[in-house]
């Protein structure tokens, strides 16, 4: 019987505290909202160094590129 | 309460035995390397990319010790069964368990605390060779006191990662799974902003309604970072900082009285 009561208050607790959560979360958003920026840029001045980051990915960057380019 | 302190004093005092604390010098020296050769490499920015540098070479490093040492806490025990000497001791399991947590995250903040030392006093070093002209153009002075704000948002975000590193090792038996899912987390949890919007990316709206909602009940890890905001000077409302700290409370007391729910089922046979 005890073990059932600490089951059900724990698990009430958690309900409680995820709503909690859930609400400051909201409160946060609304009272100081983040600002998206319309376009996030990323200049990188040597193409040298981007080729080396991406490995041997670097066809796969370059596709991901171009489609990022025509979702604009 | 007493057996909760001591059993935090033992955490930290085996961190310290297993040179966790090693990570401060690790970290002074990086600093004090990349500040030399972004002084020679960079024009009139060094000192904010080493302001930027160092509070993610802080987060970093306190994510992996959170993570690894978190695990391993519960984990550790049960594999060398010293479990078993210590239940069988006055212990009550949630004290352990909480006792545990503590002494981690004391000594993820003695971490966090020398080494925003070690920055201060490379800045000052930094601040002390640039030119009148040169500060008088930077956005903040080098030895901002702003910037303990991000540091303090670092040190919540790691007592929330080693919350969550512990929750998971509570009912896993594998340090692997356990170091997976709370890396896992970590990441989602910096893409707060992009679950939120995912109806714009898909055209589901299914789809969406579980990114809203996962965004809403995973941790939102994004909200504790403040550093572009403390290193470029920008305003910052006390509020904010009120909430997100309300937030990781609240997130950590979840996480612990989770934890202590499946810790107290679980059979070590």
């Amino acid at each position: 019987m005890k073990a059932v009561t600490g089951t059900v208050a724990g698990v009430a607790a958690i309900a409680v505290l995820m709503a909690t959560i859930v609400r400051l979360q909201m409160v946060r958003e609304r009272w100081f909202p983040q600002s998206e920026p319309a376009q996030q840029i990323l200049y990188v001045s040597s193409p040298a160094v981007l080729t080396r980051l991406a490995l041997s990915y670097d066809a796969l960057v370059s596709d991901l590129r171009a489609s990022f380019k025509s979702l604009r | 309460m007493r057996t909760i302190g001591l059993v935090a004093l033992h955490v930290f005092r085996d961190s310290v035995r297993d040179k966790v604390l090693y990570s401060i010098v690790a970290f002074a020296v990086i600093l004090m390397a990349v500040s030399y050769l972004i002084g020679q490499l960079t024009a009139g920015e060094d000192l904010k990319i080493i302001k930027d540098l160092g509070l993610a070479a802080m987060s970093l490093m306190g994510l992996f010790i959170a993570v690894f040492i978190g695990i391993g806490l519960i984990a550790r025990e049960i594999d060398r069964r010293s479990i078993y000497a210590v239940l069988a001791k006055p212990v009550r399991r949630h004290e352990l368990l909480l006792g545990k947590y503590i002494g981690l995250v004391g000594t993820l903040f003695v971490n966090l605390a020398v080494m925003a030392l070690a920055y201060y006093l490379v800045l000052a070093y930094i601040g002390s060779t640039l030119s009148e002209a040169a500060l008088r153009a930077a956005s903040a002075p080098p030895t901002d006191p702003r910037l303990l704000l991000a540091v303090m948002m670092i040190g919540l975000e790691l007592a929330l990662v080693t919350a969550l590193a512990l929750f998971w090792s509570t009912f896993s038996s594998s340090a692997l799974l356990s170091a997976g899912l709370t890396f896992g987390l970590y990441v989602a949890g910096q893409f707060g902003a992009d679950l939120k919007n995912f109806e714009q990316v898909v055209k589901s709206p299914a789809a969406g309604l579980i990114g809203r909602a996962l965004y809403y009940l995973l941790p939102n890890f994004a909200a504790f970072d403040i550093k572009t905001e403390v290193v470029h000077a920008l305003p910052l409302q006390p509020g904010y900082l009120a909430l997100t700290a309300g937030y990781a409370f609240v997130y950590i007391a979840l996480l612990l009285t989770a934890s202590v729910m499946i810790f107290a089922r679980r059979d070590f046979k």
